[in-house]
């Protein structure tokens, strides 16, 4: 095979021609894991931004949430809600339609968002049970694999390629990324954080989380590296023939639950997944 | 003449073949989505997890 390959100054000059996330989704992200955020300040920052604050009432009156009536301005929701979840809302609704992937590639975009939504729900489960930010595990479950589908958008014909040739070996994404590109989803995934000036902490995680190793600590990394061997093990992608990545035995010794509580989350996930789906419309 | 009192109805027993069907599915496909890992005959604690969540909820 005539292999297109990749060097970082490709990617990155790839990326620059991504869209820019929007201005409030960055605003947002910069805001996680920090307590200064008020509802004024999301409700002001929306403002700037109708198409987003329309999606984002739109998924603020999906069923997921049972409003009892329909609620009809980013305040209302705020209020309801609560600002943190209004904060995670408009954050998946600014990324989710920030990518649009030619269809020629033969990139499957429903079970990418379904895979990645699951890994959230995963990563947010995982947080709630190991003490961690939940927010902040839903958004870099949200994101852990932005890398593949930035890759599609800047590199469409190289990553039919990837697509192809994982087909024909049966090999993971990432091995079929290396192969082919000579680089994979989570190294473009922390080089596309860092463009985007998210923090440091998720940019690690995004970047490392293939390869979780305990000089990370039972920390962020270990975490969406559960979440998405779980998302991957519950089928949450819908696709036929996901692979379940390997995780090193001290990671799993270190931060999987035990087993009663594994089983209690999985019916949670399970749970919640169809309604996350619905309201992000995937 | 007895009339009988009609009986509540009860949700129908699976059928014990049609279950292990199911079960079997279930299996293969868990099976599918660690192939990798286990073709390489590594320890999957989260394929035995997930076959006990999958299969009981199956019962």
């Amino acid at each position: 095979m005539s292999s297109p390959r990749l060097n970082r100054e490709q990617v990155l000059a790839g990326l620059k021609d991504l869209p820019p996330l929007p201005a409030v989704v960055q605003e947002l992200m910069a805001s996680l894991g920090k307590d200064d955020l008020s509802a004024d300040t999301i409700a002001f920052k929306l403002s700037r931004d109708p198409g987003l604050s329309a999606k984002t009432l739109r998924m603020a009156n999906s069923s997921f949430y049972g409003m009892s009536r329909q609620v009809g301005s980013v305040q209302e929701a705020l209020a309801i809600l609560g600002l943190r979840t209004v904060r995670t809302l408009v954050m998946a609704v600014g990324v989710r339609g920030n990518f649009e992937v030619p269809p020629a590639v033969g990139f499957d975009l429903d079970h990418f968002w379904r895979h990645a939504i699951g890994t959230a729900l995963c990563a947010q489960t995982l947080a709630q049970e190991t003490r961690m930010d939940g927010d902040i595990a839903f958004t870099v479950g949200l994101l852990h694999d932005i890398g593949r589908i930035s890759m599609a958008c800047a590199f469409p014909d190289d990553y039919a390629h990837v697509l192809a040739h994982q087909r024909e070996h049966d090999i993971a994404p990432i091995d079929a990324e290396r192969a082919v590109l000579g680089i994979d989803h989570a190294v473009v995934g922390g080089l596309l954080a860092e463009k985007w000036q998210f923090s440091p902490l998720i940019a690690e995680a995004i970047t490392c989380h293939h390869a979780p190793a305990m000089h990370h600590g039972p920390g962020l990394v270990g975490l969406v590296h559960l979440a998405d061997a779980f998302s991957h093990a519950l089928g949450l992608s819908g696709e036929a023939d996901e692979v379940v990545p390997s995780t090193p035995p001290d990671i799993w010794q270190a931060m999987a639950p035990n087993a009663d509580t594994c089983l209690r989350m999985f019916a949670q996930i399970e749970t919640q997944f169809e309604g996350v789906c619905q309201a992000l419309q995937v | 003449m007895q009339i009988d009192e009609p009986h509540p109805q009860q949700p129908a027993a699976p059928d014990p073949q049609e279950l292990d069907a199911r079960r079997e599915r279930v299996r293969q496909e868990l099976e599918h989505r660690f192939r990798h890992r286990l073709r390489n005959h590594q320890l999957c604690p989260l394929l035995h997890l997930l076959m006990r969540y999958k299969l009981e909820s199956e019962k």
